[in-house]
């Protein structure tokens, strides 16, 4: 089971928190087995990737157990068929080097004999000769270059250039011994090659084959096994091993917008009432107009307050992804995001360039509707740990000046619960409904915005 | 059934499908045609994403057109609901019968209310399914839709088969349509359903086939204009990535043929002198104040 980089792959990419099934892997094996990504590792890639990838993200995680897992290209492991089908014009590979070797042999030692030839007549003139008889055997054959290079110190020349030749013959028989075994080698394998490679890939014949094949049946299950046991370490692991921020993701917090609704309904009659309809009917003894009604829509009018700057700063990217799941959610009505510092009595436009700095009446002015909610969403001094009486006071002020105009208010921190104690937060939390930012606490802090009596998280 | 495999390259001209409506070549990579392949082998829909104007949209009619297969598109809206691509039911025509045959008006009224599956109206998804030849069926900005939208068709792309409420009947799929569904992004798609689907990202085509896809548009273009324009389209397009990164609105290849098709109007001296200055028909290619601002004082 180790030598399936496939099935590593894919576990791994499970556990690392993509959402795939055993189908995907299957499908995978079908299409390699319907000749799909068999081209090379490159089109395995990216048929993988066409299968189980779906974001960028992902892509990422793919990536890079791509490499880590399949890339490294040992024989037993290489995973498309077509990779493995040659491992006969592979092995032919050392053959042809071979007959370079031996030409490369014969060349040496009638180069020998030819230096021993120029030598007897010139003093010292290897140096220029050795390069321009030996180029070739020096890229092909590095073996015979060590024989050679002794020449270079000029000592008895005569003793050197036998050695030469000695070399280059003791290489030459060499070469036709290993020539010898690989052919030998070649006949063997040629008897064995198609059962050997089948019993080398049973893991691509295997998935694909079994949706046919009853006999393959138990590797089936056992992939099934395998990545069901899995299953158990996997939960545990997908938490960490998510990039996003991680309190609430996205989706979660898209799944919890869902919930913040005032249905009202609005625009022309288009949708006809059927059961009012038939009940007309059956009142009137005849049909006389179907009842129309109004198509629903959702009014509600969500205002972000965000605290920015100082203890907040790491909460950034957190608040950002809030407003921006709220504002991509097509069920709520308006959604309109502001800024403030500490307090929420400055407010300032997160998207006009100017910052301009607004008073919240001036905003509800403008919104000028009875269904607007607002959630806030700062640490309330929980964060540095602060008890600050004027701070408490303000924000009091504010609540109460906003309740007459807002009928729910609700607050998200980012800070954990254990941290509100002995803080501004905590006595915060006894002037509105507060809420650790996690999945729980958001759903909670939209209960309360739609108008559920749900108490503090800091209370007890 | 399944060894349809589709080829890209059947259609070299533009010519008129059954409907009458006039089908240009569609060149896709090597990578898309493998995609289709795989979609139609493993009988899974194809999700498609990739800037808008990269012909998302096109790939399907190409497809169904090259492998002569029945062609249904169903344009998601944002009041979608994945029951109205299945079929509609006509309540209100069933219940004017039953008044008429009430009121003993003898018009056919009288049989027809006593068949309640007279009044099921298959849509696209539903007609894909029923179709006696196999179909392509494409599902347009699926995003546009509810969130919950695509996790409704699941069973029903899944199982290949529907239930009409109304009167109760399973319907089965006589033939798996071949599923293509494109996203502009603007919303993220439930896991579970992303995970049936193969997925594809259509990358912006090279220079050599843009210049292809030019060709077999406007096979009666001069090479030199074509070359000068694609230059300063490029040129634009560079300048557009660098300003504004990745996911910014970049002018893409429909706009290119529609500049192009705005320019092979006029006279070969007249264009090349117009390249060669102020960006011409800028109102193809710019959509925006800004843009109008920024790109079209530099040229």
């Amino acid at each position: 089971m180790n030598e399936m980089p496939l099935l590593n792959l894919f576990t791994q990419l499970r556990e690392v928190g993509l959402l795939l099934g055993i189908e995907e892997y299957e499908a995978v094996l079908r299409a390699i087995d319907a000749g799909y990504g068999v081209a090379d590792q490159e089109a395995l890639a990216r048929l993988c990737q066409m299968l189980w990838v779906k974001s960028e993200d992902d892509q990422r995680k793919f990536d890079y157990y791509f490499e880590l897992l399949v890339v490294p290209p040992q024989p037993t492991q290489i995973v498309s068929p077509p990779v493995r089908v040659p491992p006969i014009s592979r092995q032919r590979f050392p053959w042809k080097y071979l007959a370079i070797g031996l030409l490369a042999g014969v060349i040496t030692v009638g180069g020998g004999f030819a230096v021993k030839e120029i030598l007897r007549k010139i003093p010292t003139p290897e140096q220029t000769s050795q390069p321009t008889l030996s180029p070739s055997p020096t890229n092909l054959f590095p073996g015979l270059i060590n024989a050679n290079q002794p020449f270079r110190p000029l000592q008895i020349r005569e003793v050197l250039v036998v050695i030469a030749g000695v070399a280059s013959s003791a290489g030459l028989v060499v070469g036709i011994v290993w020539l010898l075994q690989s052919i030998t080698d070649r006949w063997v394998q040629e008897g064995q090659s198609r059962p050997r490679i089948a019993t080398k890939t049973p893991e691509f014949a295997l998935a694909s084959e079994s949706t046919q094949l009853a006999d393959d049946q138990p590797q089936t299950e056992q992939i099934v096994l395998q990545a069901s046991v899995g299953e158990s370490r996997i939960n545990h692991r997908r938490v960490s091993a998510l990039d996003e921020f991680f309190p609430v993701t996205r989706r979660q917090m898209q799944q919890s917008w869902r919930y913040l609704r005032n249905l009202t309904t609005q625009g022309t009659m288009t949708e006809v009432n059927v059961p009012a309809t038939v009940n007309q009917i059956g009142r009137q003894g005849i049909f006389l107009k179907p009842v129309l009604v109004l198509r629903q829509t959702n009014r509600t009018q969500l205002l972000i307050l965000l605290d920015q700057g100082g203890s907040m700063m790491p909460f950034q990217a957190l608040s950002s992804r809030l407003v921006e799941t709220a504002r991509r959610s097509r069920r709520l009505g308006e959604v309109s995001a502001f800024h403030f510092h500490n307090c929420p009595t400055d407010l300032s436009d997160q998207n006009s360039a100017q910052r301009l700095v607004e008073s919240l009446d001036t905003i509800l002015g403008r919104l000028g509707s009875r269904r607007i909610v607002i959630l806030i969403f700062s640490d309330a001094g929980a964060a540095r740990g602060q008890f600050n009486l004027n701070r408490i006071d303000q924000t009091e002020e504010f609540l109460i000046k906003v309740r007459q105009r807002v009928r729910y208010v609700s607050w998200l921190n980012p800070m954990p619960r254990q941290r509100w104690v002995g803080t501004t937060a905590a006595e915060i939390a006894y002037l509105v409904p507060m809420f650790e930012m996690n999945r729980q606490g958001l759903n909670r802090a939209i209960a309360v915005l739609q108008g559920q009596p749900i108490a503090s998280e800091g209370r007890r | 059934m399944n060894r349809l495999r589709y080829q890209g390259n059947t259609l070299i001209a533009p010519q008129r499908d059954e409907r009458g409506q006039l089908l240009y070549p569609y060149l896709p990579s090597a990578e898309l045609v493998e995609a289709v392949n795989l979609a139609i082998l493993l009988e899974r829909p194809l999700f498609l994403k990739g800037e808008p104007g990269c012909g998302k949209t096109q790939l399907a009619r190409a497809v169904a057109y090259e492998l002569g297969l029945n062609y249904e598109a169903w344009y998601v809206k944002s009041t979608s609901r994945a029951r109205d691509g299945l079929y509609t039911y006509d309540a209100i025509g069933r219940l004017r019968d039953a008044q008429l045959a009430a009121s003993g008006i003898q018009d056919g009224s009288t049989e027809r209310a006593k068949n309640p599956t007279a009044y099921v109206r298959f849509e696209e998804l539903g007609r894909a399914f029923l179709n006696e030849k196999r179909t392509v069926l494409l599902i347009d900005e699926i995003d546009k839709a509810d969130i919950d939208f695509p996790n409704d068709l699941l069973r029903e792309l899944d199982e290949q088969r529907f239930k009409v409420e109304e009167t109760a009947e399973e319907y089965q799929a006589k033939h798996p349509p071949i599923v293509f569904i494109t996203s502009n992004d603007e919303k993220d798609l439930p896991d579970a359903f992303l995970r049936r689907c193969l997925f594809h990202h259509l990358k912006f085509p090279s220079r050599e086939r843009l210049i292809e896809i030019l060709n077999v548009r406007f096979q009666k273009a001069s090479p030199e204009i074509m070359e000068k324009a694609l230059a300063r389209f490029l040129k634009l397009r560079q300048d557009m990535e660098l300003d504004k990164g990745a996911a910014g609105k970049k002018v893409s290849t429909s706009e290119l043929i529609d500049w192009f098709k705005a320019l092979s109007h006029e006279t070969e001296e007249e264009v090349l002198k117009k390249l060669e200055g102020q960006l011409p028909h800028p109102h193809v290619l710019l959509k925006t104040v800004e843009d109008r601002d920024r790109y079209l004082e530099e040229g």
